[in-house]
């Protein structure tokens, strides 16, 4: 029963993603164009993507970093259940 | 015919992944399927950003100063947000990890259907 | 583990680090940035984890050495991203695109965010893999 009902999920899915990718997909932007015509001479590097994720982009990447500083923390409090504070005294 | 190969590819990754979380009972085997599935995603928008037009491109590295044509290069966009993505999504594998973990040392097991008790 | 492997990685490990500093320091010209360098350098760590001891790993990094090379490398993160304010239009102006010495100071962004990225991988490697040091001592 459950394993049927996940065989129709995800079938559900697939076939949503289909539609999803052949009806409404994005037409091309011009955001694109902008990035790879200016990043040479705004920021310097040649990498368009370097560029697009420490200068055009710079808040999705302090988002991640963020993100991720959560995540050590978080397994760093549930693996460690004395914590640094009291490991440092001893 | 390049461009639908692709995007099939992704979706069944996509469809196996959403199929092992529900289905499966280990824990691991939980995380395993929700790496498939991601991986599935930023195939796909990778694959967005390549086939946009017919022309084949190249990566978006430029190598002379001269003014780039925005037509040769692969959209750029999508392949930052991927990879802020991937390490996104290796906090939740990180974290689930950890977690289940300290299951195993509480409950002595991984399985979803043995852990019923709210208690605790 | 093995004599095998710890001698492969005393020869490994050195150059992998090396191949990650190498991504972090080229990343604005050619594939790689700041974040694969340090999934590179944190699986070097892996590596090292994996082959030695609970006592030889210990006595060369610890959690709060690594803690502290974390911090350290995110405040000085934060500043330049300050300082990027001030200091990006002269500098476009005085190097030569193209080459090591360009883009900026988006070469000292990259290497300060491989070495969180790695700093930050290590930890999660370092206490998942206490846990099977704890467990069975005998076998690691």
């Amino acid at each position: 029963m459950k394993n049927t009902i996940s065989i129709l999920v995800a079938f559900g899915f697939l076939f949503l993603f289909i539609f999803a990718s052949t009806s409404i997909m994005p037409p091309e932007n011009n955001v694109k164009d902008y990035y790879i015509q200016n990043a040479l001479e705004k920021t310097g590097s040649a990498n368009i993507v370097n560029s697009i994720i420490w200068d055009f982009r710079s808040y999705d990447t302090l988002g991640e970093e963020t993100v991720l500083f959560a995540a050590i923390i978080a397994v760093f409090l549930v693996s460690h259940k004395k914590g640094l504070a009291d490991k440092k005294k001893v | 015919m390049i461009k639908m190969i692709s995007y099939t590819i992704s979706f069944i990754l996509m469809t196996l992944g959403i199929y092992t979380v529900l289905a499966k009972e280990n824990l691991i085997k939980k995380i395993i399927g929700l790496t498939i599935f991601t991986n599935g995603i930023h195939l796909f928008l990778i694959a967005l950003g390549y086939f946009q037009t017919t022309q084949t491109k190249i990566a978006p590295i430029l190598t002379t100063l001269n003014t780039p044509i925005a037509e040769t290069f692969a959209n750029p966009l999508p392949q930052a947000l991927v990879l802020t993505s991937i390490v996104i999504d290796l906090s939740i594998t990180a974290l689930a990890a950890a977690l289940i973990i300290q299951i195993h040392k509480k409950f002595k097991t991984v399985s979803a259907k043995k852990l019923n008790r709210l208690k605790g | 583990m093995d004599i095998i492997i710890k001698t492969a990685t005393r020869i490994f490990f050195p150059i992998i680090l090396m191949f990650g500093f190498y991504v972090a320091l080229h990343g604005h010209l050619s594939a790689g940035g700041g974040f694969p360098a340090g999934a590179i350098m944190a699986s070097a760590f892996l590596l090292l984890v994996i082959a030695f001891t609970e006592k030889e790993v210990e006595n060369k990094f610890n959690e709060i050495k690594i803690e502290d090379i974390k911090s350290i490398a995110s405040v000085s993160l934060l500043a330049i991203i300050i300082m990027e304010v001030v200091l990006r239009p002269d500098l476009l102006h005085t190097q030569t695109p193209l080459t090591l010495w360009s883009g900026g100071v988006t070469i000292y962004l990259n290497l300060f965010g491989s070495i969180v990225v790695a700093s930050g991988l290590m930890i999660i490697i370092y206490s998942l893999i206490k846990e099977e040091w704890k467990s069975k001592k005998s076998t690691w």
